[in-house]
């Protein structure tokens, strides 16, 4: 014969058993709520040439075996993005890529980016020039998706922007043109 | 005369009445998931005006602390979270006057955090639509009081 199984109810009745539970989450919940962002920022950092601490390495140090070095240009326009990939040596543009402004620039300029960044290994920081006329937040958008790593490539370290600041006349000699 | 029976039915001694908390369970569970979602160890302590909208960026990465010296950039002001706000009428005209106040604006700031050891970034945060050239001028004038780290500053939009 069977033996049935007998499940047996619990002394205590529910409301007891969630007493403690309930006096965690009382003690939970005012923590978090102290402690809630209702927006989050994100920071992009960038450096200025010549002023900033990354810059300031004297230049020989670089390439004792006459490894030729690289350097990534971008230009932001309001028509659109121009990548180059730029000889340090000679300054000679080696290659360039040109993405129309559409939604999906910033992914084009990026994964070429990457392309790049694949193929030099050391290439780790970018240039930037931005066009009067562009917004900020054209600009935030694109340089954002631009400095993103990708581990599928084992590209893990963020690129390092330096953003070229123009001044007043070469804005107004720009606007102008 | 009929004698009037009372009823004692109401005085009976009743099962004593059980609090049901499933659905007060229910409600705090939502609301723990919230505060989690949207919990931030560090608190933003920079509040954000109304004449001008940070653009929305699409990342999946951390968001970092507002920590350096805060510049709201507007279409018609630059303001210093301690205050100090400078207004215009018009950027190109007014440019060399703006950037001298802020630049004044900064050096004070800058030294107020060097007495008290913090690290010197400077912050931007500004309206979406503001162009550039705008942008430029208020890198150029950090970049005339020494400030070299910079930060352009967006709302994070979790995908």
């Amino acid at each position: 014969m069977k033996k049935r199984v007998k499940f047996q109810k619990p002394d205590q009745d529910e409301g007891d058993l969630m007493l403690p539970f309930m006096s965690l989450l009382l003690i939970i919940i005012p923590v978090l709520i102290t402690n809630v962002a209702f927006y989050h920022f994100k920071a992009l950092s960038v450096n200025i040439p010549g002023l900033s601490k990354s810059e300031e390495k004297p230049e020989e140090a670089v390439k004792p075996d006459k490894e030729k070095s690289y350097v990534l240009q971008l230009t932001i326009s309001e028509a659109s993005l121009d990548l180059e990939l730029i000889d340090e040596d000679s300054g000679e543009s080696l290659q360039k890529e040109t993405a129309a402004n559409n939604e999906s620039a910033a992914e084009t300029i990026w994964r070429k980016v990457i392309e790049f960044r694949t193929a030099h290994k050391k290439l780790n920081s970018m240039l930037v020039s931005v066009e009067p006329n562009v917004t900020y937040e054209r600009m935030v958008k694109i340089l954002e998706q631009c400095k993103k790593p990708d581990s599928a490539a084992l590209i893990t370290e963020e690129l390092l922007l330096v953003l070229m600041p123009k001044g007043d006349e070469e804005n107004n000699e720009l606007e102008k043109s | 005369m009929s004698s009037k029976k009372v009823s004692f039915g109401s005085l009976a001694p009743k099962k004593p009445e059980r609090l049901n908390i499933t659905s007060l369970m229910d409600i705090l569970t939502i609301i723990l998931i919230f505060l989690l979602v949207n919990y931030s160890d560090v608190v933003e302590e920079v509040p954000l005006p109304d004449y001008i909208i940070l653009p929305k960026v699409q990342i999946k990465s951390v968001g970092k602390a507002i920590t350096g010296i805060t510049l709201i950039v507007g279409k018609d002001r630059w303001a210093f979270d301690k205050g100090e706000t400078i207004a215009f009428n018009s950027f190109a005209s007014q440019r060399e006057e703006v950037m001298k106040r802020a630049a004044q604006g900064l050096e004070r700031i800058k030294q107020e955090y060097e007495k008290d050891g913090k690290a010197i970034e400077l912050m931007i945060l500004a309206d979406k639509d503001v162009p550039y050239k705008m942008i430029d001028s208020v890198v150029l004038t950090a970049a005339g009081v020494g400030i070299t780290a910079i930060n352009f500053v967006s709302m994070r939009q979790d995908i």
